[in-house]
């Protein structure tokens, strides 16, 4: 479980976070949704340890983040963390890059291999396996970050943006999938950042929508539908974050003729 | 078949490329006095002793000398090549048994190597035929005082580190000074018994790994090893930064105390030595230039939670959990200028107060909270990730 405690975060003066609170059950995928630049980013990376909070704190299973060595580093083997931007060391090769992952979170060597190559099939990287990772392109270097987030079978995944970042259609339906089978399960508490309505319909099994650094909405797909009175999602997002956007749009169209 | 034992000496004889280099370097030399003395005769008899040309043979004599020492070293050592100590893992050889590439410790060859240089020098050079045998004596050695360390023989390596600068002292000439060599010697021989006794290392040796690049080599260590915790920094964006491993170790209060003492005793016998002025500026730069150190380590990759700006517009002057790294520089610094007013008022203890300062900053630094593992695991601040990595940009910046 995932608790967010009265987070607050600024940059400079302005606010980007303000008294953030809520949790996230085990089992469930939450997604974070909200305007550009309202603070997704920010708060998944305060959630992964990455960015320290002005005030508040993030609590995982009961712990909390940085509060003694042995609790960090016990929330940091069962957590991670895909950014928007992964940068990945380019003269290694996918293989080496993906086992020296798999081994930082302890998983048996074996089966390691095993996942990678099946990872590997998934993604279509099999090719690149073998390769240095600078002679991959844009897209592929995402893929082998995804690989890298779920080879190391962490309960816990911080997504962001996991979508994005010049992925072709089928790796999309791929991950898509595969979110989508971790969530079934129940084994797997995830927290994702997206911005694709029709993913975040599928998977999600909660959405939090940020709107000026503040939690506006934080509830199931159906939930959100009966407190806006709207049915598909872009509409509901539009109503809580923007409420006059579906009015700019008919302005926008039935400008006075000249 | 049984070899012959010239077979197996002939390991222990120097290479025949440090033999030509010798020969064609001393050669090249003596050809051209053999040159000069054929073309004016008388003249080269008084250039060959002139302290230039002295120098130069001297020069190649201790550079041969040296080289070999080496050579010794490299060429025996398991822990001086990763295919030979591989390979020693798969036959039952143990410390018992002699090395089967050869010997690490001296023998005969040794001795009739070093006498022609001895007697090069005594005969032919003009130089103290004592000279190339004591630098052998000097870079065997301390090579092996090195390869105890890169042995993890650490105790070895403490009472060395004890030792070898006492050699420096006014007072360690003659018997003294005798009785300290027989000790490095007793120390070295008692820490390479144990080395080889301890094998297999759990730990990569010094030279020739096996082809290929340099992260299969890791990773083949660390799937021996299961040390995956120095692989951590370089497994890029985010898993440097958040990675549930952490190579930082935490220097324990044995260690630092251990190591300022060496520290201290350095100093005290470097300027026992050198007997230079009371220099009390220096102890005060030192304990800058290394609290400056300490800090740039601490803050390397780290975002502070707040900047200057933002501390006095919110009135969070001070945050603890993160103005807890600037403690121990701070501290040291005050202690570099105690220090300094200490030495300027301590009349002929200098040498000693001079030393217990340095051993004093040392402490504290190495000791001085909090320990890097803790710092970076449980201090409030954020995680610079690498500029390509920032689509994000306020990561890059303190709030």
């Amino acid at each position: 479980m995932i608790n967010i405690v009265d987070v607050s975060h600024h940059y400079g003066v302005r606010p980007v976070l303000s008294h953030i609170n809520f949790r996230v059950l085990p089992g469930k995928l939450v997604a974070v949704m909200g305007p550009n630049g309202v603070g997704k980013s920010t708060l998944l990376g305060i959630i992964a340890g990455i960015i320290s909070p002005a005030n508040g704190y993030v609590e995982i299973h009961g712990q909390r983040r940085r509060s003694s060595e042995e609790t960090e580093l016990q929330i940091r083997k069962k957590m991670v963390f895909l950014p928007d931007h992964p940068w990945l060391p380019e003269f290694m090769t996918t293989r080496e890059w993906l086992m020296a992952v798999g081994q930082l979170y302890d998983i048996e060597s074996g089966h390691l291999m095993d996942h990678i190559n099946r990872l590997l099939d998934l993604f279509q990287l099999t090719d690149k396996g073998d390769s240095p990772i600078r002679t991959c392109s844009n897209g592929q270097k995402k893929k082998i970050a995804i690989c890298g987030a779920l080879v190391t079978e962490a309960p816990l995944l911080v997504l962001d943006e996991p979508f994005t970042g010049g992925l072709d259609p089928s790796a999309i339906l791929a991950l898509g999938r595969v979110l989508n089978h971790m969530a079934e399960s129940g084994d797997f508490t995830m927290l994702m950042a997206s911005q694709i309505p029709e993913l975040v319909e599928e998977l999600a099994h909660q959405i939090l929508v940020l709107s000026d650094a503040c939690a506006v909405a934080f509830d199931t797909l159906d939930g959100l539908r009966a407190k806006t009175g709207c049915s598909s999602l872009p509409e509901v997002f539009a109503e809580l974050v923007h409420p006059k956007t579906l009015e700019n749009i008919e302005n926008y169209f039935n400008r006075p003729k000249k | 078949m049984k070899r012959p034992l010239f077979f197996y000496s002939n390991l222990v004889w120097p290479p025949p490329f440090l033999v030509w280099l010798f020969i064609i370097s001393y050669g090249l030399v003596t050809a051209s006095l053999w040159l000069i003395e054929r073309r004016w005769q008388g003249v080269g008899e008084i250039v060959s002793d002139t302290p230039e040309i002295q120098g130069i043979r001297m020069v190649i004599l201790g550079i041969a000398a040296a080289l070999y020492a080496i050579f010794r070293l490299m060429r025996f050592h398991p822990i001086c090549n990763q295919a030979y100590a591989d390979w020693l893992k798969t036959t039952p050889w143990t410390a018992a048994r002699r090395l089967p590439l050869g010997p690490i410790h001296p023998v005969l060859q040794d001795a009739i190597v070093i006498g022609v240089l001895a007697a090069i020098a005594q005969w032919h050079a003009h130089v103290e035929a004592v000279f190339p045998v004591s630098i052998f004596a000097f870079f065997y050695l301390a090579g092996m005082t090195l390869l105890l360390a890169a042995t993890r023989r650490w105790w070895s390596c403490l009472a060395l580190g004890f030792f070898w600068p006492a050699l420096l002292l006014p007072g360690a000439e003659g018997w003294p000074s005798i009785l300290l060599l027989a000790a490095i010697i007793i120390v070295i021989w008692h820490g390479h018994r144990q080395s080889l006794k301890a094998f297999p290392w759990s730990f990569r040796s010094l030279f020739n790994r096996p082809n290929g690049s340099v992260l299969q080599t890791e990773i083949k260590l660390e799937l021996n090893n299961r040390n995956t915790a120095a692989l951590q920094s370089g497994l890029g964006w985010p898993f440097a930064a958040v990675s549930p491993q952490i190579g930082s170790g935490t220097i324990s209060r044995r260690t630092s105390i251990c190591l300022s003492a060496l520290f201290g005793w350095w100093s005290y016998c470097v300027i026992e030595r050198a007997q230079p002025d009371p220099s009390p500026e220096l102890v005060m730069i030192f304990a800058f230039v290394a609290a400056f150190i300490r800090l740039g380590t601490y803050l390397n990759g780290t975002i502070p939670p707040f900047s200057l700006w933002s501390r006095m517009v919110w009135g969070r002057i001070l945050v603890p959990g993160y103005d807890k790294v600037f403690l121990t520089p701070m501290l040291t610094v005050l202690m570099g200028i105690l220090g300094a007013i200490l030495i300027k008022h301590s009349g002929d203890w200098i040498p000693v107060s001079e030393s217990g300062v340095f051993a004093l900053i040392w402490y504290m630094l190495l000791s001085g909270g909090p320990t890097l593992r803790n710092w970076i695991l449980t201090g409030q601040h954020g995680f610079r990730p690498p500029a390509r990595a920032t689509a994000n940009k306020q990561f890059l910046r303190p709030i």
